[in-house]
Parts: C-alpha cells; sequence; structure tokens
C-alpha cells in the first residue's frame, strides 16, 4: 500500500499513539496537529494494528519514534529491523525516523528498554558510524533523542552533553530533545539541568518530548506515566527560549489515561509554547 | 573499556542472577551502590517484559495469582530472553514453560490455557486474507492435483486439548456465567480460535460430528496433508469439507510442488 500523502509537515504540540485511544480517535477525530507512532509496533506487516495505521494517516501527519535501531549496541546493525522501518517509512511517509541514543539489545538478546552507554571518543566514533549507515540505507537524516539515565559508568570521559554534541555534529543527525529526561537524568546524577539544556545544539533540534516520571526515593524513574511535573514544565520554558519554536510531543505510556486527559497535556504545552514565543 | 565486552556483562546480569561483572563498570555513590543502580534497569527490564506477558496470557495471570506470576515469568524471561524487536512476537515459548514448570504440576492444564492465550494473541494480530481464485484447482490435471497443500488463514488457529480449556477461559471472562468450580477440567476438546471482522472467537469443535470431522479435516491440512492424502482419509466427505473450507475462507490458497498458484 503506497500512497502519495500531501501532508507530512509536522507543526504544534501532538501525542503518542497508543492503542488504548484507536477507537476514540476513530470516533472523534480529535483536532491533533499529528501523532508520533511507536514504528516498531506496526513492522509487522499484515496485521491489524498497520492497517490502522494507514487509516490513520489519511487525516493526520506521523511521525516515528522507535527502540529497536539500538544504535549504540556493538551487535551488527539488525538490516531485517532497518528494512522493514524503510519500507513502513515509504508506505506512510512520517515527518522523521528517530530514536534513542543508547543500546536496547547486544549479543542477540533484546532488552526491550533504554540502556545508556559510556560517554568516551570511542563509543562516540561507533555511534556515528552506525548513524552514517542507517542515514545512508534510509535515505534522510535521522533524528536521535537523549534518554534518561539512573547509573554512570567508571570508563565516562566527558559530559553527556558534550557526547551528544559531539555525536550530532560527526554523524549530521538530528536531535529530538527529551526535556523530562534531561531533568530526570540531572536529578539522579546531580548536575546542572541548565547547563545541559543550554549546550545542546538549537539548530539541530527536530522536536521536544515532554512526559512525566516518578520520584523513587532515591531516584527519579522515567515511567511516563503522570502528567508533566512543574520543574519539567519550567525547563521545557528555557528549552522554547533556547531552540525555537519546534514541535512538541506528549509521551504517556504507563497508566494511560483518556484520550481527552492527554489531549489536555498537549494543549498546556502548546499554551506555554506561544506564551513564551511571542 | 571494551563495548562489546561492557554489553556482554549487562546482557549476563540482566538475565541470570550473576550481576557482579556488570556492576563492576558502575560508579557507587552515597545514594545507590553499584549493584542497586545495575538493579533499577535489571527491574525495569523483568518489568517490561512482565507486563507483556500478563497482556498476553491473562487467564494464566488470573489462575495462579499476580504474585506468583510475576515470580514465574522472572524465571521465564532469564530461560527465554527476548530475541526479537517485536513484543508481539514475545511468549511464543511460554506454553512450553509451563509444561515443565514443577510448581504448578497441580494445575496440569495451564499449558493449554497458554497456548489457547498465545493462539489468540497471534490471531488477533493478523488481517484476513484477500480472496484466492480457486478455479485455478479445476484447470490442474487430475495427476496434479493430488499432488497440491492447502494453506490455511493467519486469522485461524486449531488447538486440542484433554481439558476443558475453552471453559476455563470463559470463566475469566467479565460477565461470564460459567463457574470455575463447577467446570468438569477433564473433558478433552478440539477449538478453533478465529477473528471475524470485529472480534476473536472460540468455536468448540467437536459437539456434532460434523464439526468434529471438519476439525479433523483442517488439522490434516494444517500438517501437511496433500489433497490426495485428504481424499483417502475423508473420502466421500471431501468435497463438502473442501466447500466449507473455502467457503469459510479458513482455507486461504494452495500450493503446487511448494510454489504458490497465484
Amino acid at each position: 500500500m503506497i500512497t502519495n500523502y500531501s501532508f507530512n509537515k509536522v507543526q504544534g504540540c501532538g501525542i503518542g499513539l497508543r492503542l488504548e485511544h484507536f477507537e476514540d480517535i476513530n470516533a472523534q477525530q480529535p483536532k491533533i496537529p499529528w501523532f508520533e507512532i511507536l514504528s516498531d509496533n506496526y513492522l509487522i506487516e499484515g496485521t491489524a494494528q498497520r492497517n490502522y495505521l494507514y487509516q490513520l494517516r489519511n487525516n493526520y501527519p506521523v511521525t516515528f519514534h522507535g527502540v529497536g535501531l539500538s544504535i549504540g549496541s556493538t551487535d551488527p546493525l539488525n538490516m531485517d529491523y532497518l528494512k522493514r522501518l524503510k519500507k513502513l517509512k515509504h508506505e506512510v511517509q512520517p515527518a522523521w525516523v528517530s530514536d534513542h541514543l543508547c543500546w536496547t539489545s547486544a549479543h542477540g538478546i533484546v532488552t526491550h528498554d533504554l540502556i545508556p552507554l559510556p560517554y568516551t571518543e570511542t563509543v562516540v566514533k561507533h555511534i556515528v558510524d552506525r548513524i552514517k549507515q542507517v542515514q545512508d540505507f534510509l535515505g534522510e537524516q535521522i533524528v536521535i533523542e537523549n534518554v534518561s539515565s539512573y547509573l554512570q559508568f567508571k570508563s565516562t570521559e566527558m559530559s553527556e552533553w558534550n557526547f551528544i554534541n559531539e555525536i550530532i555534529r560527526q554523524s549530521d543527525c538530528r536531535l529530538l530533545l527529551d526535556v523530562n529526561n534531561i531533568y530526570v537524568s540531572a536529578q539522579n546524577h546531580k548536575f546542572d539541568a541548565e547547563e545541559y539544556l543550554f549546550a545542546m545544539p538549537a539548530e539541530r533540534v527536530a522536536e521536544i518530548h515532554l512526559a512525566g516520571y516518578e520520584d523513587r526515593g532515591t531516584h527519579l524513574l522515567d515511567t511516563h506515566s503522570r502528567p508533566v511535573t512543574p520543574p519539567v514544565w519550567d525547563l521545557f520554558k528555557k528549552a522554547i527560549q533556547h531552540v525555537g519554536h519546534v514541535p512538541v510531543l506528549i509521551e504517556w505510556d504507563n497508566d494511560i489515561p483518556s484520550l481527552e486527559r492527554v489531549i489536555k497535556e498537549a494543549n498546556k504545552a502548546k499554551s506555554i509554547q506561544q506564551g513564551v514565543i511571542v | 573499556m571494551n563495548l562489546a565486552e561492557l554489553q556482554k556483562d549487562f546482557i549476563e546480569g540482566f538475565f541470570t542472577g550473576e550481576d557482579a561483572n556488570a556492576s563492576s563498570h558502575i560508579i557507587s555513590d552515597e545514594i545507590l551502590t553499584a549493584k542497586q543502580r545495575f538493579g533499577i534497569y535489571k527491574g525495569s527490564i523483568h518489568g517490561i517484559l512482565t507486563q507483556a506477558l500478563g497482556l498476553t496470557f491473562p487467564v494464566c495471570k488470573s489462575l495462579v495469582g499476580e504474585k506468583f506470576f510475576d515470580k514465574m515469568c522472572d524465571l521465564f524471561i532469564d530461560q527465554y530472553p527476548p530475541t526479537t524487536s517485536f513484543f508481539a512476537e514475545y511468549g511464543n515459548h511460554f506454553a512450553k514453560f509451563l509444561s515443565s514448570f514443577k510448581p504448578l504440576q497441580h494445575i496440569p492444564y495451564i499449558s493449554d490455557v497458554a497456548r489457547l492465550e498465545w493462539a489468540r494473541h497471534e490471531v488477533w494480530h493478523k488481517v484476513r486474507n484477500q480472496s484466492f481464485d480457486f478455479g485455478q484447482l479445476a484447470e490442474l490435471a487430475e495427476s496434479d492435483q493430488a499432488n497440491i497443500k492447502f494453506i490455511l488463514t493467519d486469522t485461524m488457529r486449531l488447538i486440542q486439548s484433554n481439558y476443558r480449556i475453552d471453559e476455563i477461559w470463559f470463566a475469566h471472562q467479565q460477565d461470564s456465567d460459567i463457574k470455575l468450580e463447577l467446570i468438569e477440567f477433564d473433558t478433552a476438546v478440539k477449538l478453533l480460535i478465529w477473528k471475524d471482522s470485529k472480534e476473536l472467537k472460540i468455536s468448540l469443535m467437536h459437539t456434532n460430528k460434523q464439526d468434529s470431522l471438519f476439525w479433523d479435516f483442517l488439522f490434516a491440512i494444517s500438517k501437511g496433508s496433500s489433497l490426495g492424502d485428504l481424499a483417502i482419509r475423508f473420502g466421500e466427505n471431501l468435497p463438502d469439507l473442501l466447500n466449507q473450507g473455502i467457503k469459510s475462507t479458513w482455507i486461504q490458497s494452495f500450493v503446487k510442488e511448494n510454489l504458490i498458484e497465484v
């Protein structure tokens, strides 16, 4: 199924598409500027979900957001995964394809979680080489997201923000700036969230992510199960000042509330964005 | 630091009890030790996978209780860590794992319940196939017809069990009037799990002779019987069974000498 969609531009504040909202979206056709789809869930051909995505795409622009790229893995790139991704991209024409700056699989095992990397020159080179391979294969720039972390490696040689900057500069990819992740990691590792934020290459930011975390006492956990917290909204305002008017997305993956509630969170982001940028 | 070795140590730590090597890469501080920080990830991975298994096998979860299910999943996850990037494909070993899981030997039907739930999960993810021109069958030479093999649709599964797993499953559904304690567990069943345009269905296929024969016919096809084999086994019933299979769209197409005839 290949359609030439007349619209694939993404702007404003969108939400992540979740299975729990399929029926409501079909029934209500809400005014959402775009949906971000978890691309890994749609890579098996001939599934009911894939058919749903084709339907949705007739009415909304979409972006792809994945977990399975495992850009930091030392396993060879998963070409089966990439071929499926490229085919889906060709069919659905997302505004862009994003994944995370981390590893999710290694030695043939898939963790389905976002595991951080040591921040070293060697790892920068490893990631840059792989991003270039992926971009060559997909025929376009990809967008990578900074992840939350709960540990730091003894072998780390540089700050996370220097690590990200080097990778983006050398690989010529773009950045999905997750403001919640910056806040969570800053709290967990006692660094200055604003120093990190303002070190990000503003001109390379394609999108901002916002989500809610849980406070586990000893650390903050990036659960995407809550509303965005006040300190993250504050950091978001500073992010808008820094990067300007880029698309913003609300992620809500656990304890998923009604579609209406998620849209309300997106509308709050929109109001803040409009208030900050005059 | 060698990244491949670090990742090997982490994978080992995530899916076994051996996390000393993984923790050796991590900084301890006054708030959390390296082992505790590694444990956040290990707990998160097992939590993600346990949640996925719970969504795929809700009746199994209900039969053993949430706490037991979660602990059992921990063992399953270590024994069968995911090797696929797709959640929809994780859990295909769960029934096999349950069949040899000693603490549940007093619930001998649970692995068959898991097979039923996995079948529902697989069928739910499939879409109905496009129609196929079975008129091509008549165009084949008679000698070739005997060698063809039928292909069943992806939106249907056949399950046989020595236990009344259909009623066990229905007893766990909302508003069900089937009482678990009244089920005659040791009753063999032949089931057909399928999807119409809207929902998943479980059909009991041995309540009458015709249904039972049809189930046997579809099962023989699923095991690779050729049209010639089917003719020998089902004799004069074959035309009706074939007609029923094609009309229901559960027979999707046929292949001749391993080539799909389209």
